[in-house]
């Protein structure tokens, strides 16, 4: 780490003179500057510590989280029981784990579901524009006319309550986010010297789409993805808590939330905890897609 | 100005087209047959039903049916809710106040601590008071609003017997929610706040005041805020999506009547007239509250200028 950060050094403009000129890749740079973000770091243990229990749920938690066990109902956190357990006598700890998993799960397929149609569609409309830009962009105003749980709460409402139909329902309000970043990155390198010149020597539109404009319009749309997906999570434990997302008996933090309502002058665990859950792990993204927009924006790592 | 506020309006109508067709479609997108699942119970008939599908006309082609019940809704007839047995606009004109007063009260507490920890932090710049709120800032955006409800309901209610958990009508039990609210959206605003106050706080009639001699407080009162004030109206159109969606979850978590819960447990109870009533309304307050936030914008600042 030290090494690498005197060769950072040396790097930057602001230290000493560039005596060579960068061996180092921009991709090496970047992740250089990301691991000099103390928060991004922290971000990254913690949630190296969330998807490995997410992933190895079957081993990390000690209870099966959706077994009922009458004679354990309403324990507060002991040693038996780290996290206390509910109404049924289901281990809190076990289904928060169990929860992260599916909360990590849905966020993935929300957003490779949004992000590829919303990239496309707005690099598309960027680039080629006209009649292409103007029915793409009428479209995702449209979608963009609904406060986003309300058009959430309207795509289930018509196809009904349920852990598919919630993630397809914010999967639907994301696109237009990414569509809109897209398509303003693709005007902004549409008339970059670079593009021009691979027109100039013959370059089929195709081709400068896929070689030109997306590597040049990644950087912002990953940055800005990561900090959707801790949103995915928020999304998705909202419309669990109000009865429209998984339904019990699944592990998900948003429906446990729902379920500790009733009981929350009688268990204040059953409300305190999966809370907990939801903001450490949104809290890591958020950190992580900080950390990563300041290393990817060159301009920003220059300031820091 | 009067042709930019034209434009505005008249290209807000295929928006507005759009947003209708996909409320429309709400219905036919539900599976299954809607006047059997309605009419299973009674023990319909089978030319019973088709005898009522053909009087509602759901026997037309979908246009047909979609223009019939565009114009009806244009005319403010949403239809009659299944479970209320009453007109749908009827139920949202009364479940309006509810809402609004709650979106009201937080939005002003969203501007007053949001405006005031923004100011602060710019004045304050770079101390531990700015990185304070810096993280507040963040940890803020990580929390679920519903949560931050249940939070105050078992410190404040469960815990301290402050306020009461539930319930509309007075003014306690508007604290908690509204609190909540405001402070979920004063996050941007006091950020907003922050960037604008450091933008006139460098400002060459700043330093002219500063110069020729006016104490600190009044540059800061007489000068600074005043610029710095202008963008918060724009933060009422900004902040109306998280105010929309925070009210929508609080008023569950408060089980406060409103059109939020109203949307909730319709959705859950499958009355779609009213899913389609409250969801086409939210909308077009939606859009239109934009819409007027943009044209007051450009009266306030005159830089913008609309060709």
């Amino acid at each position: 780490m030290s090494e690498a950060t005197l060769r950072e050094d040396t790097l930057r403009p602001s230290g000493a003179k560039l005596l060579r000129p960068s061996r180092i890749s921009e991709r090496q740079r970047a992740l250089l500057s990301l691991l000099r973000n103390k928060g991004a770091v922290a971000a990254i243990v913690v949630l190296a510590f969330i998807v490995g229990a997410a992933v190895f749920a079957n081993w990390v938690a000690p209870y099966n989280p959706v077994e009922v066990a009458v004679t354990e109902s309403l324990v507060a956190p002991s040693a038996r029981h780290w996290l206390g357990t509910d109404l049924y006598g289901r281990d809190t700890f076990s289904r928060v784990i169990y929860g992260a998993r599916l909360s990590l799960l849905v966020a993935l397929a929300v957003t490779a579901i949004s992000w590829p149609i919303g990239l496309v569609a707005g690099m598309l409309a960027g680039f080629f524009g006209g009649r292409l830009d103007s029915i793409v962009m009428r479209l995702m105003d449209i979608l963009l006319s609904f406060p986003t749980i309300l058009l959430a709460m309207a795509i289930v409402g018509a196809l009904g309550p349920g852990l598919l139909n919630s993630v397809l329902a914010i999967a639907v309000t994301w696109i237009p986010f990414y569509a809109r970043l897209a398509r303003g990155c693709t005007l902004s390198v549409r008339n970059a010297v670079y593009i021009e010149a691979a027109r100039s020597i013959g370059c089929p539109s195709r081709r400068i789409v896929v070689r030109h404009v997306l590597p040049n319009i990644m950087a912002p749309l990953i940055v800005y993805a990561t900090l959707r997906f801790g949103t995915a999570i928020l999304s998705f434990a909202a419309l669990g808590y109000l009865g429209l997302g998984a339904q019990p008996p699944t592990p998900e933090w948003g429906t446990m939330l729902r379920d500790a309502r009733e009981f929350i002058r009688l268990a204040w665990w059953l409300t305190v905890f999966p809370g907990l859950a939801i903001v450490i792990t949104v809290l890591s993204i958020n950190l992580l897609g900080d950390g990563l927009r300041s290393a990817l924006d060159p301009r920003l790592r220059l300031e820091r | 100005m009067l042709q930019y506020i034209e434009r505005r309006i008249l290209a807000l109508v295929p928006t507005l087209i759009g947003v209708s067709i996909l409320v429309f479609s709400i219905v036919h997108l539900v599976p299954g047959d809607p006047i059997r699942a309605l009419m299973a119970e009674s023990g319909a008939t089978a030319e019973v039903m088709e005898a009522i599908r053909e009087q509602w006309g759901l026997n037309d082609p979908l246009p047909v049916q979609y223009i019939r019940w565009l114009s009806r809704a244009v005319r403010g007839d949403l239809g009659r809710s299944i479970s209320y047995k009453r007109p749908v606009a009827e139920i949202i004109l009364d479940q309006l106040p509810n809402t609004l007063c709650l979106a009201m009260a937080g939005t002003a507490v969203a501007i007053v601590v949001g405006g005031a920890l923004g100011i602060a932090s710019a004045l304050k710049r770079d101390s531990w008071l700015d990185n304070l709120f810096m993280i507040i800032a963040l940890v803020g955006i990580s929390v679920p609003t519903f949560w931050s409800g249940l939070l105050a309901i078992l410190i404040f209610a469960v815990t301290l017997h402050w306020l009461p958990i539930t319930g509309t009508g007075g003014l306690k039990q508007l604290i908690m929610p509204a609190g909540i609210l405001g402070l979920v959206a004063s996050g941007t605003i006091a950020r907003l706040m922050r960037s604008t106050t450091l933008e006139v706080l460098g400002a060459d009639y700043i330093r002219t005041a500063r110069a020729k001699g006016l104490p600190e407080r009044m540059v800061i009162l007489r000068h600074a805020l005043r610029n710095a004030l202008i963008p918060v109206i724009t933060v009422v159109g900004l902040q109306l999506g998280t105010l929309m969606n925070g009210a929508v979850v609080l008023e569950m978590v408060f089980a406060r009547p409103g059109i939020g819960s109203l949307a909730v447990l319709s959705i859950l109870s499958k009355d779609i007239p009213v899913v389609q009533g409250t969801v086409l309304f939210g909308a077009l307050i939606y859009v239109l509250v934009n819409m007027v936030v943009d044209i007051l914008y450009t009266f306030v600042d005159p830089r913008i200028r609309y060709e």
